[in-house]
């Protein structure tokens, strides 16, 4: 029900209304008007005024009971402990060493504003880097966290595994000169090919041996072998192949420099190498193919 | 209306002594006040005035200690965390809470009562009386009365306008004397059942 109409049904005018009923407890006042009002009282409600005015006086003038004041020690403890608690001044003595909550909590906003930056980053670099080590990021991406991580904390990370599309491009015509299907050994320098090629030849029959003489005698004699008798099918020529491809009359023919140019670069690479070891092998192969136009070097060995 | 109580620098002094956790001037205050809290509790029905007014105290001594205002102010802020209490005392009895109707409640008013009262029973009959009322009736008269606020306080602490204040003020004294007046008329237990719950 809205104000207007509890007005118009009241009778109440304004100024004329209620807001002093109370104020100087005029009980003739408080039931007169009610009576105007209301229009429903009974008429012998002046005998009864008297009565309501001192019920009302009674609520505010009656002296306090002993049950209205009884609690008075509980519930000024209570109010001196909500106190000290709110954070007000106390007569509590605080406690050395220990810190208040509004401390910690001032504490932590401090910390927060720059902890919070730098575990996002180390987060970010640390995934980063994982990614990166694993090679699972784009090129363009990888490079740029390699070194963002080297750069905040001097973690180099290597380079990912080798593209192997680039691989077999290269192999390819190896492969399809070996019907062995021998595997491919890995190598992203293209001048390692024609060496990747002679070792494959090499590793046919003797895949463990990494002797790079040993390797350029045995390629030798396995394409006079493997040309004739492995599969039937005709090995095509390498680049340097005809003249040694001719027949076993190579192996007699005169390759002295050839020898001795395969021992010096075999002396000048570190024995006990492996057959896939980066610049040293190369420098082998190259031998080994320089010599096996040659072929004699096999027979030194 | 009686307002003031303290010199406006002994009030100073006192809700100074509030904020600092002084208990001489929390005991002044609350002697002063404790009372009519306790009767406005009651008039609203509350079946145990003294823990509510506890509960009242303690969080009034924890809002005092940003308090700037008069004697008047200070009690319009007890009397409001009083209506704060008691909503949540109420709201957490609501379950056991078993509501009693007016004609149950009639006989603790009859005219043979009236007639044996003296001034040491006007006190408890009134606050009787006032918890017949319905809860805004009852509430706004209590204020008005017990508290000594004028309407335009009331009307903030209850969350009305001021003319619906005065509108309730007035309806809730003209039901306190329809009771009274039926009460001399019969003489056994008040039927004011019906016109008490007209104003619900």
């Amino acid at each position: 029900m809205s104000d207007e109409d509890d007005r118009s049904r009241s009778g109440e005018g304004g100024e004329s209304g209620f807001p002093d009923i109370c104020d100087g407890l005029d009980g003739e006042e408080i039931l007169s008007l009610t009576a105007d009002t209301s229009g429903e009282l009974p008429k012998e409600l002046g005998e009864t005024s008297s009565q309501l005015v001192s019920l009302l006086k009674s609520l505010r003038e009656t002296p306090p009971t002993e049950a209205e004041l009884g609690r008075e020690l509980v519930v000024i403890g209570a109010m001196k402990e909500a106190v000290a608690a709110a954070g007000g001044v106390s007569s509590v003595t605080p406690t050395p060493g220990v810190h208040s909550n509004s401390s910690i909590l001032v504490h932590l906003k401090k910390v927060s504003s720059r902890s919070l930056a730098a575990a996002v980053a180390t987060v970010f670099l640390m995934g980063g880097a994982a990614a990166a080590a694993t090679g699972s990021l784009p090129r363009g991406v990888q490079n740029v966290v390699a070194k963002a991580v080297k750069a905040v904390s001097g973690v180099q990370i290597p380079d990912p595994v080798i593209n192997p599309v680039k691989d077999k491009k290269e192999h390819t015509p190896a492969e399809a000169s070996n019907s062995m299907g021998v595997p491919a050994i890995p190598s992203t320098a293209t001048t390692y090919q024609t060496t990747t090629t002679s070792t494959t030849l090499a590793s046919t029959t003797r895949p463990t041996v990494a002797h790079p003489a040993g390797t350029t005698s045995e390629t030798e004699v396995n394409r006079g072998d493997s040309g004739s008798s492995d599969n039937g099918s005709p090995v095509p020529a390498l680049p340097e192949s005809p003249a040694s491809s001719d027949g076993q009359d190579n192996s007699t023919s005169p390759s002295a420099p050839t020898t001795v140019s395969t021992q010096d670069s075999t002396s000048t690479t570190a024995p006990g190498e492996g057959s896939g070891d980066g610049g040293s092998s190369a420098t082998t192969s190259t031998v080994t193919i320089s010599g096996d136009s040659g072929g004699s070097g096999s027979s030194d060995h | 209306m009686k307002s003031t109580t303290w010199t406006d620098q002994e009030f100073e002094e006192l809700v100074e002594g509030l904020r600092q956790g002084d208990p001489s001037a929390m005991s002044s205050i609350w002697r002063e006040f404790n009372p009519s809290l306790i009767r406005f509790l009651r008039s609203l029905g509350t079946s145990e005035p003294d823990d509510v007014a506890q509960e009242t105290w303690v969080s009034f001594a924890k809002a005092a200690k940003d308090f700037k205002g008069s004697q008047n102010n200070l009690k319009a802020l007890l009397f409001h965390i009083a209506r704060r209490r008691l909503a949540d005392h109420l709201r957490s009895r609501y379950r056991r809470v078993q509501t009693v109707g007016i004609d149950d409640k009639a006989h603790l008013f009859s005219s043979e009562d009236h007639d044996r009262v003296d001034e040491a029973d006007d006190l408890e009959k009134a606050l009787r009386l006032l918890a017949l009322l319905p809860e805004a009736q009852s509430e706004v008269v209590a204020l008005r009365v017990i508290g000594g606020f004028d309407t335009k306080i009331v009307a903030e602490l209850v969350g009305r306008s001021e003319g619906s204040v005065r509108v309730l003020t007035h309806r809730g004294l003209s039901k306190l004397a329809e009771v009274l007046v039926a009460s001399k008329k019969n003489s056994r237990s008040i039927d004011s059942a019906s016109v008490v719950k007209e104003g619900r």
